[in-house]
């Protein structure tokens, strides 16, 4: 009896304790505030739709632009068939004439509206001038001809008959003809010249060193976004943008690594969102070795190194679930299983490798030196990234094991670039993100622009590549032997040393957000996928920055 | 105030005395609850006071012991990279100074121990010949106090600092010697932000929670993470006061209109302090509860304690009731009432005596009746022979003259027929003595019916109304309003009213008034909701010559009477008729003035509701 009172009590002061603890925030879609995304600088905000090398500038393209006809399904969930937001109507004749209605609704941040020949115009711009997204060529050469129906209808002509040439006009966004009249003449650099204008959601407004500024598109084709502004904020490094979002300067974040997420997680507590999306594309992290300096251009250093470096170890440490033994992941088809199969962590080989190859340890210093000279390495790894820095330090420590001092040396993430480029490294911490549809143009960016460095003297080349490439290049037939050979070559002379693949991307989202995330079904599994950034909305009582309401009546 | 004292006085001997007046089964169950109830509530008072305090005190000792255990857990955790530190500091790979050793070992110990943020070693000009912290050698150092301190050969212990990125840290530094002579600083931060997850873990009730000031009363771990990234100072607040001296204690804080119990223990090793806070409401919800606890034990013990008195003493007072009922009963007269107690105690004895005493009362007063009836009936039967005697010597020497005259022809008829009278009167007047006799000898049996009192009465004083008249005797009627009904023997009562307005018109030989009221007396709610629906009063006031107060006694004595033709049986049977209704009758005399006579009939409730349903028919 006592105890039916008692719970009868609890119950009593449960649910008088819920209503009285129930914060009342009307959780409606609303217009206003502004959403302030964070990324570490790679490079200079650079607002081109058809060159578009990082995520973020390929991010701050579809948010001025759109995705054009078709867009690709990515870390935005969206279905790939209901992406024809400017696409009324669509037709095909054996596989070589395409027939595209445009929508009558899709308007220019000037106000014009899209018509057929800005499309007939923008993909000419791309036949005339290419362009790329990462590793994907923007390749229109199979287009033989585009002709005009009305204001509406666009048909194309093709050379060759091809059953997806719908789906290769994805994310490739389209341009007024109108405003960008001289691109023609002038070619890419008209988006230096002019600001940046099209028919997404968000409007370019301003832009400085560090930061882009986009202001709502009130005649957007879906409807005006419920956020007032979005702004890119570039930073140096991982630290600083931690610090942003901590201090609420920032709304966004991508974070590379579970630790830092967790400890950020126990930081902001309830006030942060911390999940993972799948990432669209790979993003491989590798150790890039300059086979053009000594030490590391004796092949028995590079060898010993790789096999010194203990990934199943970091890869626990980091809860990263998939080990790197080359450029292609193991689900890609044309991974060569056999070959990485006994790869595997093995100090005593690395010693006995170096043993070999005339490498003996210093008595007073330990260090291992081979006719005087001593082998000391120095390691880039971007400044202040607990991710790198850690990779960096288990490298360290495992070489110190080995005998080899290893010098961490932080630099800007902005900077590495440069530095592969200019070959000014012995070991460099890197990652490259590709887009696996696109495995050729990968590769052969991978080669030319990390390996080679662009160099007239590049760091690694192999002439048996070059020679694949330029095959492959003319005819795709053979490119699975390119494949083969690349991850062959570059397992056995080690110019890289490859750690791991990032299939997720962590995110950091300020909880004043709502309708940002929504899940996605893929092979059978449900995933997390960002809501496009025009359905995000921040509920009145918790918006940080007036609302306009002027501009919505 | 003297007076107010004294009516004080006044009101409590007024409680007093009303409180010994009253009822002894009340009294005895105050009495019993009073002699349970106070020692109960005394204690109970003397409990919640005790049970509060006690309370009150556990918390604060918990609290307290719960900020010392938290200090201790703080010490260790700083003591334990402390210990890796001067540990490191005397190995082999340090005190040699060769940097890639120092280099290897110290990134091994950051990489193994997350609580160090860095770990960075000086020479002996204060310049970083290696750091875990890539990017940060060749700095000059050596005018950090740290360095100094560690380079004279004293640990260093510094102040919590916060990173750019707001986290809090404080830095360690240990000398490295070798054979005594110092070679250079081994120096380490720490990453505090791991303290968070100790504080965090400490948790009371649902509003507890744990914070660590530094020396300088900055927040260094909070439950809100905030106020750690934002500094937020306590150096103002009493408790930082008192952890400066190392003092350790519970105080009250109000914030924010809440009230919180604040229990603080030092770090004395750091100059830090443990603080806990706990929401006053909750930290002693406890305590109220057991407030409320012990009300609720002191009030359904003190319900408890009076429904056992109540039952005890009703127990006890129960055959002391039927007792008196009982008591009650015999003193009606119904002596056949048998008092029955289911008990073998002291009360069921005398119950047993009251039982056989009544039975040995009516056992007299049978006999009394006899023995009564019996020399009435001696009376009587000597006044009878008197009585007869007259008559028949009467019927006798009348029946001699009219045997003398019968046959005498001038002797007018009228006067034989006189002389027949006279026999039939005389005759008459035996008969009516042996009725007379009759009725004492076997009372009469009542037959009721529903009767209204003022019918019997009007048709009483219409028959007297001629003899009224010629006595010069005024009847005046005095009725209640509308009919009296009752279960009444109407021939029976005809009878007593007739013997009273004759004894009255009796007596006022001068002429007079008789004065005939009735009256109807409803009786208590009480009584109605037993069997008694009140009774009605009729009362005879004549201005007659009185009765003398000696004579007033024996009034309704049989064959007392005053009047030289009375038969002493009047008022007699009136008072036997009136007994037998269950009623009264009373009379009051004054000498001169005149008399009264009141009955007193009670109407039984039946009788009323045939009343209503008769009423209702005649509607």
């Amino acid at each position: 009896m006592k105890n039916i009172a008692r719970d009868l009590l609890a119950v009593i002061l449960l649910i008088g304790v819920g209503v009285h603890g129930q914060q009342h925030i009307n959780v409606r879609e609303s217009f206003g505030d502004r959403l302030v995304i964070g990324v570490v600088a790679e490079s200079e905000f650079d607002i081109n739709p058809f060159r578009i090398e990082t995520s973020y500038q390929k991010e701050l393209a579809n948010l001025i632009f759109g995705y054009g006809l078709l867009q690709k399904p990515g870390k935005h969930a969206i279905n790939f068939n209901l992406l024809d937001r400017l696409v009324y109507d669509s037709d095909r004749h054996d596989n070589k004439v395409w027939r595209v209605v445009l929508n009558r609704n899709a308007v220019f941040h000037d106000g014009s509206l899209l018509l057929n020949s800005d499309v007939k115009f923008t993909y000419d711009l791309i036949r005339k001038y290419g362009g790329y997204i990462f590793n994907r060529r923007l390749d229109l050469s199979n287009i033989k001809e585009v002709s005009l129906e009305g204001d509406l209808e666009v048909k194309f002509e093709l050379h060759r008959a091809d059953p997806n040439f719908y789906e290769k006009l994805n994310d490739i966004p389209i341009i007024s003809r109108r405003y960008y009249a001289t691109a023609m003449q002038v070619g890419y650099d008209i988006f230096a010249e002019k600001p940046p204008m099209g028919i997404g959601p968000f409007a370019f407004e301003f832009q400085n060193k560090t930061a882009v500024n986009l202001k709502y598109h009130p005649r957007y084709l879906l409807g005006r976004p419920f956020l007032d502004d979005i702004r890119f904020e570039l930073f140096d490094d991982e630290e600083q943008l931690i610090d942003a979002l901590t201090n609420k300067s920032v709304d966004y974040i991508e974070i590379q690594d579970r630790i830092t997420a967790k400890r950020l997680h126990d930081l902001m507590g309830n006030n942060i969102i911390v999940f993972t999306v799948p990432r669209p594309y790979k993003k491989v992290y590798f150790i890039l070795a300059n086979s053009k300096k000594f030490p590391l251009s004796e092949l028995s250093v590079r060898r010993a190194i790789g096999l010194a470096l203990n990934k199943e170890e970091m890869s626990r440490k980091f809860e990263i679930n998939e080990i790197a033994h080359t450029l292609l992941d193991t689900d890609n088809p044309h991974y060569f299983k056999t070959l990485f199969r006994d790869e595997q962590y093995n100090p005593m080989l690395s010693s006995q490798i170096l043993r070999n190859a005339g490498w003996n340890s210093n008595r007073r210093t330990g260090i291992l030196e081979k006719g005087g000279q001593v082998l000391n390495l120095s390691l880039l790894f971007a400044k202040n990234s607990f991710f790198e820095e850690s990779v960096a330090r288990s490298l360290k420590i495992s070489l110190a094991e080995l005998n080899i001092n290893l010098q961490p040396v932080p630099v800007l993430q902005s900077q590495k670039n440069e530095l592969i480029k200019s070959g000014k490294y012995e070991l460099i911490i890197s990652s490259y993100t590709y887009d696996p549809q696109y495995l050729f143009e990968a590769v052969e960016q991978f080669y030319f622009e990390i390996l080679k460095g662009n160099l007239a003297d590049p760091n690694y080349h192999n002439r048996n590549i070059d020679q694949l490439i330029s095959h492959t290049y003319r005819d795709r037939n053979v490119q699975e032997n390119l494949f083969q050979r690349f991850q062959l070559y570059l397992s056995r002379d080690v110019p890289v040393f490859f750690l791991f693949f990032d299939q997720r991307i962590i995110i950091a989202i300020n909880s004043r957000f709502h309708n940002f995330r929504t899940t996605y079904r893929e092979n059978n599994r449900q995933f997390l996928r960002l809501s496009p950034f025009e359905n995000w909305f921040v509920p009145k009582a918790l918006q940080r920055y007036s609302t306009q309401s002027g501009d919505l009546e | 105030m003297k007076s107010h004292l004294k009516t004080r006085f006044r009101l409590f001997r007024r409680v007093i005395r009303q409180f010994f007046s009253r009822k002894f089964s009340t009294r005895l169950i105050l009495t019993y609850v009073a002699l349970g109830a106070i020692p109960l509530i005394t204690i109970s008072i003397f409990l919640i006071s005790i049970t509060k305090d006690t309370a009150q005190t556990y918390i604060h000792q918990r609290n307290l012991e719960t900020a010392r255990r938290a200090s201790n857990e703080i010490y260790l955790f700083i003591e334990s990279p402390l210990t890796i530190l001067q540990t490191t500091a005397l190995t082999n790979d340090i005190t040699q100074m060769e940097r890639f050793s120092q280099s290897r070992l110290i990134n091994k110990i950051k990489d193994e121990n997350s609580l160090f943020r860095k770990i960075f070693i000086l020479d002996t000009t204060g310049t970083v010949i290696v750091t875990t912290s890539f990017g940060e050698e060749m700095l000059d150092l050596s005018q950090e106090p740290y360095f100094a301190q560690a380079i004279n050969g004293e640990q260093y212990l510094s102040d919590v600092y916060f990173t750019p990125s707001r986290f809090p840290v404080m830095l360690l530094a240990e000398p490295i010697r070798v054979y005594n002579q110092i070679v250079g600083v081994i120096a380490a931060e720490i990453d505090l932000k791991n303290i968070w997850d100790l504080a965090d873990n400490i948790r009371i009730g649902r509003t507890g929670f744990a914070f660590l000031v530094s020396a300088n009363g900055i927040v260094i771990a909070h439950r809100e993470k905030e106020k750690v990234l934002d500094k937020v100072d306590y150096s103002g607040f009493e408790f930082f006061n008192n952890i400066k001296q190392n003092m350790q204690g519970v105080i009250t804080i109000r914030i924010d209109d809440v009230n919180y119990l604040t229990a603080y223990a030092p770090v004395p090793e750091l100059n830090w302090g443990v603080v806990i806070q706990q929401e006053e409401e909750e930290a002693f919800a406890f305590a109220q509860e057991m407030q409320v606890r012990v009300y609720i034990f002191v009030a359904l013990t003190t319900i408890i304690a009076v429904l056992v008195g109540f039952l005890s003493v009703q127990r006890f007072t129960k055959p002391l009731l039927e007792l008196v009922k009982g008591a009650r009963e015999y003193a009606k007269g119904n002596l056949q009432h048998q008092i029955a107690i289911q008990r073998r105690d002291e009360i069921a004895e005398l119950a047993e005596e009251f039982n056989s005493m009544a039975a040995s009362l009516l056992k007299y007063q049978n006999d009394l009746k006899r023995m009564t009836r019996l020399a009435a009936l001696s009376r009587f039967a000597s006044m009878i022979s008197h009585e007869i005697k007259n008559p028949l010597n009467s019927m006798n020497i009348n029946m001699q003259i009219l045997k003398r005259i019968i046959y005498k022809d001038h002797i007018p008829i009228d006067r034989k027929v006189k002389y027949l009278d006279v026999l039939s009167s005389e005759i008459s007047r035996i008969n009516e003595l042996v009725n007379n006799f009759l009725t004492i000898a076997r009372p009469p049996e009542l037959s009721f019916h529903l009767n209204d009192i003022h019918q019997i009465l009007d048709e009483v004083t219409i028959v007297q109304e001629g003899h009224a008249l010629t006595e010069g005797v005024k009847i005046i009627r005095d009725y209640a309003n509308g009919k009296i009904l009752g279960m009444f023997d109407y021939n029976q009562l005809k009878q007593v009213f007739h013997n009273i307005i004759i004894n009255a018109i009796d007596a006022m030989k001068e002429g007079g008034k008789l004065h005939i009221s009735t009256k109807l007396i409803r009786s208590s709610r009480q009584k109605q909701q037993a069997e008694d629906n009140g009774y009605v009063q009729i009362k005879f006031t004549d201005t007659g010559t009185g009765i003398s107060r000696n004579a007033l006694k024996d009034v309704f004595e049989f064959y007392y009477t005053t009047k030289p033709t009375g038969t002493g049986l009047g008022l007699a049977i009136a008072k036997q008729i009136v007994e037998g209704h269950q009623g009264k009758i009373s009379i009051e005399s004054r000498e001169g003035v005149g008399t009264s006579v009141s009955i007193q009939l009670p109407i039984k409730k039946y009788a009323v509701d045939s009343d209503q349903k008769l009423y209702q028919n005649s509607q």
